[in-house]
């Protein structure tokens, strides 16, 4: 705040800033401006990168159904011998090794990283599903009730609202009580049915925005029905709230997954999740805690890295987030636009952590 | 209109402040002294997972360890076990001995000092209705049922008497007991061995009636009740029996103070639904078991290592928590704590099926008994008992030893003599080569076992581990067995699924009558068709021996039954963890059984800290 | 408005009546009652499990037993929960004071430290500290709370406690911990490096001094405030409070500030007699509040001037937080006999109060405080995230508006810029997400409830839903969902005072 406010400051800030921005996009689609930035978020990129080696190892290691994978153990087998007393992991850095059972052995024996990777596939599993469910769900509540707006988007939103009483925490646990020793699809599928609300909201408010637009009317004058002007003319607009909401919405749908685990109205064994495992081997906790971190580690990696990718996607979509090149490239930049540069470098000075006036 | 953003924040704010003050337990006792008024009287927490729900530990519903340990501090009776499990009467409440053998006739006599704590005396009545209770005899109407399973007669249960409790000894007494002054006699119809522990101080009767029978003074509401016990007048028993079966049954504070009258040496004075009851010494106790704290709170957290934490932080100064291995690693790693493991009540076995058609049945081999108990005793010699000691057990309780008693517990007064003369620790010693030679001699080849156990029960997975790789030495292949519904319903009713079946029996007393159950023909805990005349008639002898030493010897004999039988073998009792802080309580000591950790709160030390 | 809200209450009422019939339905599938008596090997057996289908009419259908109980709830009967035979009203009425006290402090807290922390890192936008307030938010959010919870559990209260055995922090830590904090400040500050050495510098200094004080004053063995860091504080944040709202060059607010601390400061030793002297409630401190809060006013009001609304609110402000302080100083008071009586492990790992410790008014308000520390953590390392997310999005997007640029133009200071035209509509989003996020809150305090064993409504829920007693489940719901709704309408009234281009009864 106290950095200077040189009334010239901001008007030449900006035209170095929006040059540099309008040279990246110029000529580029819609699909291609956001891939470009995305690619720019740091944060997104990292994520993703962990979020996809995550979905890699989980997958391989201890295959998918009935594809075996490359690790030799598969989490169910006990009585394994222990490789080191009271099973502690055999994973270290120095000297690197990874040993037989690198996260550790519980009392039985059972290998922790298999069990890890079973319960970190769980936990995926319900997590994409449960952003399908909601997405499709959530998707077309809302844009059937802002588009159609009247009685329609009366009772779909009473409807919303009734569902938002309840905390899904709440429901989750009925629903987990409910199912009982169901199947983790259905459960991952019924809680789905319950966290649409808040991206059936978002929707249909953009669907509100984007219906009083022109290029809606050009449509419906040119004749086309209401759902091809709802699937192929104002969706494509409102993508980019979806998307972001989906992500977001994904990652509080896993940790919502191990909290009803926690308390015992989640995935039941002999299934793996990794709330489940935390419950489980909790006692462990101070005595053998790799039995009670692995899973805890790799569900903040997961919920980490979504949450990463969701806002990497949300500055990628959100047309009015200027991303500010950092200090070096405008720098660059300022050297290459010498008259900017000059009436530039007397204002900022270089370890300035905020451009004035922005 | 538009609402101002003054008013609508100042709403909002005094809103939620409101809320706020409403919510906080407001007042509080002004007495201002250097503490703040702060309790400071010598007071001890102890940690329990299972929340108290009934007063009344005699009845079905209310004979649970949760309510017994808490009992145990609360009413006095005519006995309990020493450290020893021996019997000792509490001469502060009253005597009882045997008067005549034949037929066993008890007299119980209350003492001066046995009073309950609204100032009535303990009484004849109050054990005349126990025995009311327990006996069966008030209670006329046992539902009828139609073949669909229908209850057919329900107005009479309604109208009629029906006590929640049973017990085959007191049915032994069939008379009604006889009064006189101080004490009450029971004239049993045939001897019974375990007389002694037949019968406990339960309820006060002088309440029950009250609240029955709507009698205000105490004397009189006795009265009625001894009349209407003697009189059977199944009116007045009714209500009574409704009253003793269900109105003990509280787990918070109950409203009406006469619940909460006790003859022993402490009342409930606060009752939290599954946070806490706190008991204080009562005024009028004037028995033997002096309490040595003034306040036992006892605070209720289902989670062992939340009861490791509580107790590391102060919380709870004595836990004795389901044992781990990672709960007894935590515990010890914390400093300044007394840590002590050592047995608990159950004991873990393996027994073998008789009649399923199995490896160990004669009729698999053409009826040749001989044979079919050769192949039992060469898997039973091949079962590692001290392999599964030292690896499962002795982390967790370093001192301790392999059960060799079917029907003792170990430190029981009869246990070394038992042993001695059954010989199981010899037939059942791990054998490889013996085992390998019985099978040979039995002339069988491969034989295939299905072990019943609790699959999901960790422990019992290392166990049959253990034994599989053991006992495949010997040729035997040993599998889990398929389970069809649960292992307990299992192993009654799904006896041709399995051969041998892992588990743990439960003592709850050193009764000895209590093993008749398990091991006679046909009896209710024998699922594995055993039958042994010898061994019957045994049981028969000792239904009705009343003196320690018969007894022992008939156990003794009993039990060389058995290991000739190659019934099966006793492994391990299970090992428990107590700890507690030596700050706040000291000279703590466990028994076997019920009261457990709470045995002798009267030799109880207090602490440095508890005393301040 | 009348109109509005009649309207909203009657929709909400709707609203109400049917999810409290889905859930009805819903719960009702889920639980069976006769699960324990279909086990069991009592030869009773089928007596007992007509009796129960009796008792809880299991032979109606499900529809006529919701209105039944529907029925009864308005008569006042909340219904009773059959396995101990207690009433509901009186188990709500015990669980509720526990989690509104756990919720209310998680909100406060996470609210105040969220938004500030928001706003700041917005408007050090894509400066170290921002970043580092983003991954630490994505980290927080990214946490199951349970795990959080265990952890707590061992080191803040068992680690604290072990320190305060022996409360002597190492110079080399304190040391550190002044590294950290002046690191924290200067990049919040931001500015030259010239002025960030400047910043750390005198951050650095103020934390190592207040380190040194406290260990070389016995602080940690009698915590307390006292005249002297009443002084301190109270006039620290006097001179924040109207360096911030009112700008340092407006001298009647700062002496406002100034005056309300020095009286505060007069009143310290009256108000120990008075405390002493009267018995105290919640009602009389909310009165005191009220009190200093009106003499704070009255202050700003006789400084004048022209702008004497400014003053008056600084001097509200001082004023609030002058006595809060006070307050808090005669909470620590009774910390001594507390710390003896709990043998010097104050911090507890579960429950909500300690059994039978007696004592008058502020011994319990300590109690319940040590006792809600941790849970409350636990919620506010989350809901803080959220908040800060929340708060600095909103913050970026204000401070692109023109109008911000406008009173950029028209020569504005930039205190004034971003506290009257940026921190004022930045709220404007929050305070419609706030009500809906307390239920969320709620939501979470079923876990921190259930770990921490605080028998609050979570803890109510999940005992009843896992011994299948529908009326104390739908008692929690029926709680629940009527907070919620109250939440929603409270969000569009606020929205709209705070909001004039809203209109109710539009």
């Amino acid at each position: 705040m106290s950095t200077s406010t040189n009334p010239e400051t901001p008007a030449s800030g900006d035209t170095v800033e929006n040059a540099i921005e309008l040279q990246d996009v110029v000529g580029l689609s819609q699909g291609q401006i956001v891939r470009r930035r995305f690619f720019r978020h740091k944060g997104a990129l990292v994520g993703l990168g962990a979020l996809g080696f995550t979905i890699l190892l989980a997958v391989t290691s201890v295959g998918l159904g009935p594809i075996p994978g490359w690790w030799m153990w598969t989490g169910y087998e006990t009585g394994n011998p222990m490789s080191n007393p009271g099973g502690s992991p055999t994973l270290s850095v120095f000297p690197p090794a990874v040993g037989d059972h690198p996260f550790g052995q519980d009392e039985l024996g059972r290998d922790i990283f298999a069990r890890v990777m079973e319960g970190v596939q769980t936990s995926l599993m319900v997590m994409f599903v449960i952003g399908l469910v909601a997405g499709v769900i959530g998707v077309l509540v809302g844009s059937v009730a802002g588009y159609y707006r009247g009685g329609r988007d009366t009772a779909l939103m009473r409807f919303t609202d009734l569902v938002i009483t309840v905390p899904t925490i709440v429901i989750g646990a009925v629903i987990g009580k409910l199912s009982g020793q169901i199947s983790a699809p259905i459960f991952a599928v019924s809680l789905g049915l319950i966290l649409w609300t808040t991206l059936s909201r978002l929707v249909r408010g953009e669907f509100l925005a984007l219906r009083e637009r022109e290029f809606v009317d050009a449509a419906r004058v040119a004749g086309a029905s209401s759902r091809r002007i709802i699937f192929k003319h104002i969706l494509p607009n409102a993508v980019g709230t979806i998307i972001v909401s989906t992500t977001l919405l994904m990652s509080s749908a896993i940790l919502l997954e191990t909290a009803l685990s926690y308390l015992g109205f989640g995935i039941q064994p002999p299934a793996i999740s990794l709330g489940q495992m935390i419950q489980q081997y909790q006692q462990a906790f101070s005595t053998r805690p790799w039995l009670f971190w692995w899973p805890g580690i790799f569900i903040v990696i997961i919920a980490l890295s979504v949450n990463f990718i969701g806002d990497g996607l949300r500055d990628a979509f959100d047309p009015r987030q200027k991303r500010i090149p950092s200090e070096r490239k405008m720098a660059k930049a300022m050297k290459v636009d010498a008259s900017a540069a000059s009436a530039l470098n007397s204002n900022l000075p270089p370890s300035s952590g905020k451009l004035a006036g922005l | 209109m538009r609402i101002t953003r003054k008013a609508a924040f100042a709403a909002v704010a005094a809103t939620s402040v409101l809320a706020l003050a409403a919510c906080s337990s407001g007042g509080g006792s002004d007495d201002e002294t250097d503490d703040a008024g702060i309790n400071t009287e010598t007071s001890i927490n102890i940690a329990w997972n299972q929340p108290f729900y009934s007063a009344n530990g005699n009845s079905t519903t209310g004979n649970a360890t949760a309510n017994n340990v808490i009992l145990y501090l609360l009413n006095s009776g005519f006995w309990y076990y020493d450290a020893d499990l021996n019997l000792v009467q509490d001469e502060s409440f009253g005597t009882y001995e045997k008067v005549s053998d034949d037929p066993l006739q008890i007299k119980y006599t209350f003492a001066d000092t046995a009073k309950w704590s609204d100032g009535t005396p303990a009484g004849p009545a109050d054990l005349l209705l126990e025995w009311a209770a327990q006996s069966g005899k008030f209670n006329n109407v046992e539902a009828e049922y139609d073949e669909e399973g229908n209850i057919t007669n329900q107005d009479a249960l309604d109208a009629g008497v029906y006590f929640d409790a049973a017990s085959p000894a007191m049915a032994l007494v069939e008379e009604t007991p006889e009064i006189d002054g101080d004490s009450i006699t029971l004239t049993y119809t045939k001897p019974f061995a375990d007389w002694s522990t037949a019968i406990s101080m339960n309820l006060p009767a002088h309440i029950v009636a009250q609240r029955a029978l709507g009698i205000e003074d105490a004397e009189e509401a006795t009265d009625a009740l001894v009349a209407a016990i003697q009189d059977e007048n199944v009116e007045d028993l009714s209500p009574i029996a409704k009253s003793w079966s269900t109105d003990w049954n509280f787990a918070s504070m109950p409203s009406d103070e006469d619940l909460l009258v006790t003859s022993g040496a402490y009342e409930i004075t606060e009752f939290e639904q599954d946070q806490f009851i706190t008991l204080t010494a009562s005024d009028t106790y004037e028995g033997d078991h002096k309490p040595v704290f003034n306040k036992v709170t006892v605070r209720y957290n289902g989670d062992p290592m939340g009861q490791v934490q509580a107790l590391q932080n102060g919380e709870v100064d004595l836990i004795n928590p389901q044992a781990t291995a990672d709960v007894k690693t935590a515990v010890e790693a914390i400093e300044g704590l007394e840590v002590e493991s050592g047995p608990e009540g159950t004991y873990e076995h393996v027994d073998l099926q008789f009649a399923n058609g199995g490896p160990f049945d004669p009729a698999t081999y053409g009826g040749d008994a001989e044979k079919a108990k050769k192949v039992r005793q060469a898997f039973l010699k091949t079962i590692p008992r001290e392999q599964i000691l030292e690896n499962l057990i002795k982390p967790l309780d370093p001192t301790a030893e392999l059960r060799n008693s079917y029907t003792q517990v170990a430190g029981s007064p009869m246990y070394d003599t038992i042993v001695e003369a059954n010989g199981q620790a010899e037939a059942f010693a791990t054998d490889i080569p013996g085992a390998t030679a019985l099978l040979a001699e039995a002339g069988v080849p491969a034989v295939t076992v299905r072990l019943l156990f609790d699959p999901e029960n960790t422990r019992r997975q290392n166990e049959y581990e253990l034994i599989k790789a053991s006992a495949a030495q010997a040729g035997f292949d040993v599998q889990p067995y398929q389970v069809q519904t649960d292992w307990g319903t299992d192993l009654s009713n799904a006896t041709s699924f399995y051969d041998a079946a892992l588990f743990g029996w439960q003592s709850t007393s050193t009764a000895v009558t209590d093993s008749d159950a398990n091991y006679r023909t046909g009896a209710t805990n024998n699922f594995y068709g055993y039958s042994n005349s010898t061994v019957d008639g045994l049981f028969d002898e000792l239904q009705v021996a009343t003196e320690q030493s018969d007894q022992e010897e008939l156990l003794a004999q009993i039990e060389t039954e058995l290991v000739n039988d190659a019934f099966g073998v006793t492994i391990f009792q299970f090992p428990g963890v107590t700890a507690w802080n030596p700050e706040k309580i000291g000279n703590v000591s466990k028994l076997t059984i019920a009261p457990t950790i709470f045995y002798g709160f009267w030799e109880w030390t207090a602490g440095e800290a508890a005393a301040e | 408005m009348l109109n509005f809200l009649l309207r909203r209450i009657l929709a909400g009422l709707a609203t109400l009546l049917v999810a409290l019939f889905l859930m009805y339905l819903l719960v009702d599938r889920a639980i069976d009652p006769l699960q324990d008596l279909l086990e069991s090997t009592a030869p009773n057996k089928q007596q007992l499990i007509d009796a129960r289908i009796d008792q809880l009419n299991l032979d109606t259908n499900v529809v006529v037993r919701f209105f039944q109980w529907f029925g009864n709830l308005l008569t006042g009967d909340f219904g009773i929960a059959w396995r101990s035979g207690q009433a509901v009203g009186d188990l709500l009425a015990h669980a509720i004071g526990s989690t509104l006290q756990l919720v209310t402090a998680a909100t406060v807290l996470s609210l105040v430290v969220g938004v500030t922390v928001g706003i700041v890192s917005a408007l050090r936008q894509y400066s170290g500290f921002d970043y580092g307030i983003i991954f630490l938010s994505f980290l927080l959010y990214s946490l199951p709370s349970f795990w959080v919870a265990v952890l707590l559990k061992q080191w803040a209260a068992i680690g604290f406690n072990d320190f305060l055995k022996d409360p002597v922090i190492a110079w080399s830590v304190i040391a550190g911990i002044s590294a950290l904090a002046g690191l924290f400040w200067s990049l919040a500050v931001g500015g030259r490096a010239a002025r960030r050495w400047q910043v750390f510098g005198v951050a650095f200094a103020a934390t190592f001094a207040m380190f040194t004080y406290l260990q070389l004053s016995g602080w940690w063995e009698r915590p307390q405030i006292g005249p002297l860091l009443l002084l301190i504080l109270a006039g620290g944040s006097a001179v924040a409070i109207a360096a911030v709202f009112a700008g340092v060059h407006n001298r009647r607010a700062m002496w406002t500030g100034l005056t309300t601390v020095g009286v505060g400061l007069a009143l310290y030793l009256p108000m120990q007699v008075v405390f002493d002297s009267i018995d105290v409630n919640n009602w009389i401190i909310f009165g005191f509040a009220v009190l200093a809060m009106a003499v704070g006013f009255l202050i700003g009001r006789l400084y004048g001037g022209p702008d004497w609304g400014i003053s008056a609110r600084t001097g509200a402000a001082v004023a609030f937080i002058t006595g809060g302080l006070i307050y808090v100083d005669q909470v620590m008071q009774v910390w001594p006999p507390y710390f003896r009586a709990l043998s010097g492990r104050p911090i507890p790992t579960f429950g909500d109060r300690t059994p039978n410790l007696g004592g008058n008014y502020w011994v319990g308000v300590l109690d319940s405080f040590t006792h809600l520390l941790l849970p409350t953590a636990t919620l506010v390392l989350i809901a803080f995230a959220a908040y800060t997310r929340y708060s600095r999005s909103s913050m970026l997007e204000v401070m692109s508006q023109d109008y911000i640029r406008t009173a950029r133009a028209k020569g504005l200071p930039e205190r004034a810029v971003v506290v009257r035209h940026g921190f004022r509509n930045t709220l404007i989003p929050l305070a419609t997400i706030v009500p809906i996020d307390i239920i969320t809150l709620i939501g979470g305090a079923v876990i921190t409830e259930a770990v921490f064993a605080r028998p609050g409504m979570g803890q109510l829920f999940v005992r009843s839903l896992e011994q299948a007693e529908i009326e104390p489940v739908m008692g929690y719901l029926l709680i629940t969902a009527t907070l919620a709704i109250i939440a929603n309408i409270v969000a569009d009234i606020v929205y709209a005072s705070i909001d004039p281009r809203i209109r109710l009864d539009a």
